[in-house]
């Protein structure tokens, strides 16, 4: 007999995210036969920024998102320094990959400690750790209490994480020192020994709390291998580059289908977004720099807010995996447990090149190149958010903003079908997945969760009545 | 033996043998500590960016009379968080249901994060399914102010709209209005206190939880903040605002030159479009990001200007001179 679920609201995600699942028994075994992903909020960001000064990009694009806001003044401000044709000292590229990489590493402590152990283990009986569903606990006693008490210390670490952004970031979420030109903090001494303090304590919390408690919920539910994998197509726009014209990044751009281990270069111009099963309007696919978004609620067929952004047509998973499968750093497999292995080596990894660029800092170094505002242009930003590929599409006339799009990683990950019907990452990546118990079906959680979603960025603008124009940032 | 919520703590940051606890001792504790005088927050998530939710959990500041407070103090010591998307265990109708339970109960502090889209009946922001009912962020407002103790409103967007109700009306394309006018639309007496800022301070949050444990009178401005956090020229002719309070501000010993472009340490950036002299917040002796060695930075000392974020214009024109 065939079971409907939904799960709404999904917590421990950033944003509104409503997942609608079937349960089936196929071959004497109960799982999940379709998953719809159902993001529910939308905002207006694109049109507050049709006619600003391009300059105040960064500002209101970080607050797109309060989990990745660094990532979104990284997109903006690489946008704007193509649009005016500025390049940046050294001393500005590693100050913003210094405050994007601290971001990182505070992001992944996040979502491991925070989102996903409760998962797995009993937290302490009250709020707001008091278990949903208290089932397939595995790990013994002693080592559940031990991991709710690193759950306890990972709220000082993503702390002191934070701090470590705002030494040059100057806050966060959303830092001021992102600015097109370069960076408007110096690199003062006490700020790089301030910085070292920091990376010096978190790099063994990463080596030496978080990791091993990744590789021990992995001991105890190996079967986590073989779920949510999904299509295994990966996804990496490449950041943290090395140098100022971009000619390496600590984390390479590409792609890969089927889980191949080679992946291919990656052409911006294949990115587009499909509508047909979208609240909006019905056409053709387009790219970011091209669509039109029409509300349309209710719509035969339609049945969330998102867009469903594609690569040649193929749906593609983003984050640290595809990152670091993509690099060459990890390619054990494509499922849960291999979403939080790659996730937490790649917050080492990030981690430990830090140490190495906060040394490469020139204290009295130039930080800022003032650029020149141009009359028109048109421009696009890619970086990497934490939970994976962020972009930005902008165009300016009469040096003011006309146009502004944004595709943000849960766009990619959380999209509904598209124009050839095809589920999204997300939603195949459930379909499969083998249910215990389908009142508590724990393993829906898990599954989503590896993805590290985050539908803050869900800011479509509509314009109500008879000008149906409509501007779309996705998620991230 | 005794143990108290603060001990709790302490098993936790330290490790799960150092005070020979169990979590099912530890569950009786709770049980024993579940009594009157710990508030229960319902925290909700409407048109916002959730940035206030992760600025809070950087909490490390000296509240006096309490003393040093961090987040972990506040979740375990001061309140029961009955409804938090972002931490809590729960999902799906459990979670709704402890939301249900709280408002049948009473007395609750709602926290508000984010502000209110009406138009298309609510549906820009639905936060979650109860029983087969789809819940905007609107009616479960409407669902939850009845029965609320006080309104805290945590960030620009739940006190003033923010970037989503920003720029001329027609742009308000979510029909978003503030929580504190929304609120007032069902109960024009019911209180709110706003704590802006994009994001919040989470100090000058904790400082507001800590007074209505401590049931403190709160003085409000005509804009509803604590004048205590936020004074101004409106109440107290003698307030002063970020730039007279700023220690870059040439009358305050800081340089007499000014700013010129980015990057010049130490220098009033007031040419290059600081908004510090119409703005009010504490961010000058505060600071952000504190920490066992104390603040890390702030907006003007990492010459990133104060954009304003704390004022019911944020985020207004133009950011740049």
């Amino acid at each position: 007999m065939k079971i409907q679920a939904a799960f709404d609201p999904v917590t421990r995600i950033e944003g509104h995210l409503n997942i609608n699942i079937e349960i089936d028994t196929v071959n004497g075994v109960q799982q999940v036969v379709d998953a719809k992903a159902i993001g529910g909020l939308f905002r207006g960001f694109e049109k507050l920024l049709i006619g600003r000064d391009p300059r105040d990009a960064q500002h209101i694009t970080e607050r797109i998102c309060g989990v990745c806001p660094v990532a979104h003044g990284m997109a903006a401000v690489k946008n704007l320094d193509t649009a005016f044709g500025v390049a940046i000292p050294d001393n500005a590229l590693i100050m913003r990959n210094l405050v994007n990489g601290s971001n990182f590493v505070e992001s992944h402590i996040l979502h491991f400690y925070l989102l996903s152990t409760p998962d797995f283990i009993e937290g302490a009986a009250m709020p707001p750790w008091q278990a949903d569903w208290p089932v397939d606990r595995r790990l013994s006693k002693d080592q559940n209490d031990q991991l709710f008490s690193h759950y306890v210390q990972a709220l000082t670490i993503r702390r002191k994480a934070d701090q470590m952004t705002a030494i040059f970031g100057g806050k966060i979420p959303h830092p001021p020192a992102y600015i097109s030109g370069g960076f408007t903090c110096t690199p003062r001494q006490e700020r790089i020994d301030l910085f070292n303090t920091f990376i010096n304590e978190l790099i063994p919390f990463i080596q030496d709390v978080y990791i091993p408690d990744v590789q021990l919920l992995a001991s105890k539910y190996p079967d986590y291998f073989s779920y949510g994998k999904g299509y295994g197509n990966l996804m990496s726009y490449g950041v943290f580059d090395l140098d100022t014209a971009a000619t390496s990044r600590l984390l390479n751009r590409g792609y890969i289908v089927g889980g191949s281990r080679s992946p291919q270069a990656l052409d911006v111009n294949q990115i587009s977004e499909h509508v047909s099963h979208s609240w909006f309007q019905n056409a053709p696919a387009a790219h970011p720099s091209q669509g039109q978004s029409i509300p349309e609620n209710p719509k035969t067929g339609g049945y969330s807010w998102l867009k469903a952004p594609r690569y040649n047509n193929l749906p593609f998973e983003v984050g640290p995996l595809a990152r670091m499968w993509v690099n060459g750093d990890y390619q054990n497999g494509i499922s849960v447990l291999d979403r939080h292995l790659s996730r937490a080596q790649e917050a080492l990894k990030v981690a430990q090149a830090m140490k190495q660029w906060v040394n490469q800092l020139d204290p009295t170094g130039p930080v800022y190149n003032e650029p020149t505002l141009p009359a028109s242009a048109e421009s696009y930003g890619l970086t990497e958010a934490p939970r994976g590929s962020l972009g930005h599409w902008l165009e300016i006339n009469d040096s003011k903003l006309s146009r502004y799009q944004v595709i943000s990683p849960t766009t990619w990950n959380c999209s509904p079908r598209d124009d050839a019907g095809q589920p999204g990452p997300l939603e195949q990546a459930l379909i499969g997945t083998p249910i215990i118990n389908a009142d508590k079906p724990i393993e829906v959680m898990r599954v989503i969760h590896s993805f590290d979603p985050c539908l803050d960025c869900a800011t479509h603008i509509i314009r109500p009545g008879k000008e149906t124009e409509v501007f779309k940032l996705g998620l991230c | 033996m005794r143990v108290t919520r603060r001990d709790f703590l302490k098993y936790c940051t330290a490790s799960a043998t150092a005070l020979g606890l169990s979590l099912g001792e530890l569950e009786r504790l709770e049980a024993a500590l579940a009594g009157p005088g710990v508030p229960t927050l319902l925290w909700l998530h409407g048109s916002g960016c959730q940035g206030d939710s992760v600025s809070f959990l950087n909490l490390y500041a000296d509240l006096p009379p309490v003393g040093l407070v961090t987040t972990a103090d506040v979740l375990i010591n001061y309140v029961n968080l009955a409804y938090h998307t972002v931490v809590m265990a729960s999902a799906g109708q459990t979670a709704v249901t402890m939301a249900n339970q709280a408002n049948r109960k009473g007395g609750y502090v709602l926290v508000l994060e984010g502000g209110v889209p009406t138009a298309f009946d609510g549906r820009a922001c639905i936060i979650a399914t109860d029983g087969d009912q789809e819940l905007t962020y609107q009616q479960a407002i409407h669902n939850l102010v009845g029965n609320a103790a006080v309104i805290l409103c945590v960030g620009t967007c739940a006190c003033y709209g923010g970037i989503p109700k920003s720029g001329p009306v027609e742009y308000n394309s979510t029909g978003v209005v503030s929580c504190p006018e929304f609120v007032h639309s069902i109960d024009p007496a019911k209180t709110v206190i706003n704590i802006p800022g994009c994001p919040a301070h989470p100090a000058w949050v904790a400082w507001g939880v800590v007074q209505l444990i401590l049931n403190n009178p709160v003085e409000l401005d005509p804009y509803l903040r604590p004048t205590a956090l936020f004074g101004n020229k409106d109440v107290d002719e003698h307030a002063n605002n970020v730039h007279e309070n700023c220690p870059r501000n040439p009358n305050n010993g800081g340089n007499p030159d000014l700013a010129t472009t980015f990057g010049q340490d130490y220098r009033c950036l007031q040419d290059l479009g600081c908004r510090g002299p119409s703005t009010f917040s504490d961010c000058p002796s505060r600071k952000w990001h504190n920490g066992e060695n104390g603040p890390v930075n702030w907006c003007v000392d990492c010459n990133g200007m104060c954009i304003g974020c704390v004022e019911p214009d944020f985020p207004g024109g133009d950011i740049y001179l």
